[in-house]
């Protein structure tokens, strides 16, 4: 069976079960961008994001077998699997230092809104990258670049209302895409 | 969900994602490399599965698929990983802190190339809004998390995880770190 047909938790247990290297391939490319942009997001560094990119589908492949789907979906596993990728190298930078916990409270953004919204952007990423490319051409313009729909039919040569079909289009589809991965609701 | 509530949802979902970073082009075949037989490719012990929340999340204002979501995400954040509900120690670890609290860590025995292990601390302030604790094994000067959890208003916490089976460390400790900000750690319990 083509691997491309096949869904994310299926793909992992294909690398899990016979080391698919196909399966994996098809896995870096569907996740490969969501799984750089929240390690940059982390390290703020893009040498050591590369690192811990690498070191992030060198896990994937080592603990696949360690997945398990009546755990929880492949796209939060592989999101944990990132996420410990950065926050071990953020720390290898850092010293030790021996303290206690602060008794001033802290009024940041408590840390499940935190997760919720790093999981958010990422499953984001994963939703777009699956867009065909002339849908996700317009969505990013749209979106990343902050592009108006003129702006994006002059910078492609397409008429306008195309590039409105196609955002349309785009949008449509992210919301199938996003409502079967949890995050519409 | 009427079809326009629906695109102004996934409008509000992009526009609050950033923009993700362009992967550089070459890390397709270093990542490869190293997942696929390079000689880094088993250079550091992984484990993470997410399964269990800790008590202290507040779900309410949270929705279901939401929910679903950061459970399944946050061996970065707040849950601890997979393990067995019930096991035999094979060997227990202590951990202690400056201010008087302790720890213990029971692991079990090996399966599916996972150890399972017990967290129990104890009068470990909570962390606070904005804050959590995390556990680490130092392996080969490198620092592998365990799990991250936040302890009760009586200092008390149990949490459940899972280490590679074949990780050799030398220390465990316990950080105090604050969201978003990796270089606000303190280490606030270490093995005894």
């Amino acid at each position: 069976m083509d691997p491309g047909g096949l869904s994310d938790e299926q793909l992992l247990e294909q690398v899990a079960v016979t080391r698919d290297a196909e399966a994996f391939e098809v896995l870096y490319k569907r996740y490969s961008r969501a799984i750089y942009s929240l390690v940059q997001r982390v390290l703020r560094d893009h040498s050591a994001a590369d690192d811990a990119s690498q070191e992030a589908f060198a896990a994937v492949w080592r603990a696949a077998r360690g997945y398990r789907r009546e755990r929880g979906t492949a796209s939060g596993w592989l999101f944990a699997i990132a996420r410990n990728a950065a926050v071990d190298a953020a720390r290898a930078r850092v010293p030790l230092v021996i303290g206690e916990p602060p008794e001033v409270p802290d009024h940041g953004p408590l840390p499940e809104a935190l997760a919720i919204a790093e999981m958010e952007a990422f499953e984001v990423h994963v939703a777009v990258d699956s867009l065909p490319d002339r849908e996700r051409e317009v969505i990013e313009l749209a979106y990343y670049s902050g592009l108006s729909q003129t702006e994006i039919a002059d910078r492609l040569s397409l008429p306008l209302g195309t590039v409105k079909t196609r955002t349309r289009s785009a949008l449509g589809r992210l919301a199938g895409v996003l409502e079967e991965r949890g995050v519409m609701r | 969900m009427s079809a326009n509530d629906e695109f102004d949802r996934v409008e509000q979902l992009l526009r609050s994602a950033p923009a993700p970073a362009p992967v550089p082009p070459g890390l397709v075949d270093v990542a490869r490399e190293a997942a696929l037989g390079g000689a880094g490719a088993e250079r550091r012990p992984v484990v993470s599965v997410a399964r269990r929340r800790v008590p202290r999340l507040r779900m309410g204002r949270l929705t279901a698929g939401v929910a679903v979501m950061a459970a399944a995400a946050a061996a970065a954040l707040l849950i601890g990983v997979g393990g067995p509900d019930t096991f035999s120690p094979e060997r227990t670890i202590a951990l202690a802190g400056p201010t008087g609290a302790s720890a213990t860590v029971d692991f079990g025995s090996s399966e599916n190339g996972t150890r399972p292990m017990l967290v129990k601390i104890h009068d470990l302030r909570p962390a606070g809004p904005g804050w959590y604790y995390e556990m680490w094994f130092r392996v080969s000067g490198d620092d592998v998390s365990a799990v991250t959890f936040n302890t009760s208003s009586s200092g008390d916490a149990t949490v459940r995880s899972a280490i590679s089976a074949d990780m050799h460390w030398g220390t465990c400790y316990v950080t105090l770190e604050k969201v978003g900000d990796t270089e606000q750690r303190r280490v606030v319990l270490r093995t005894t």
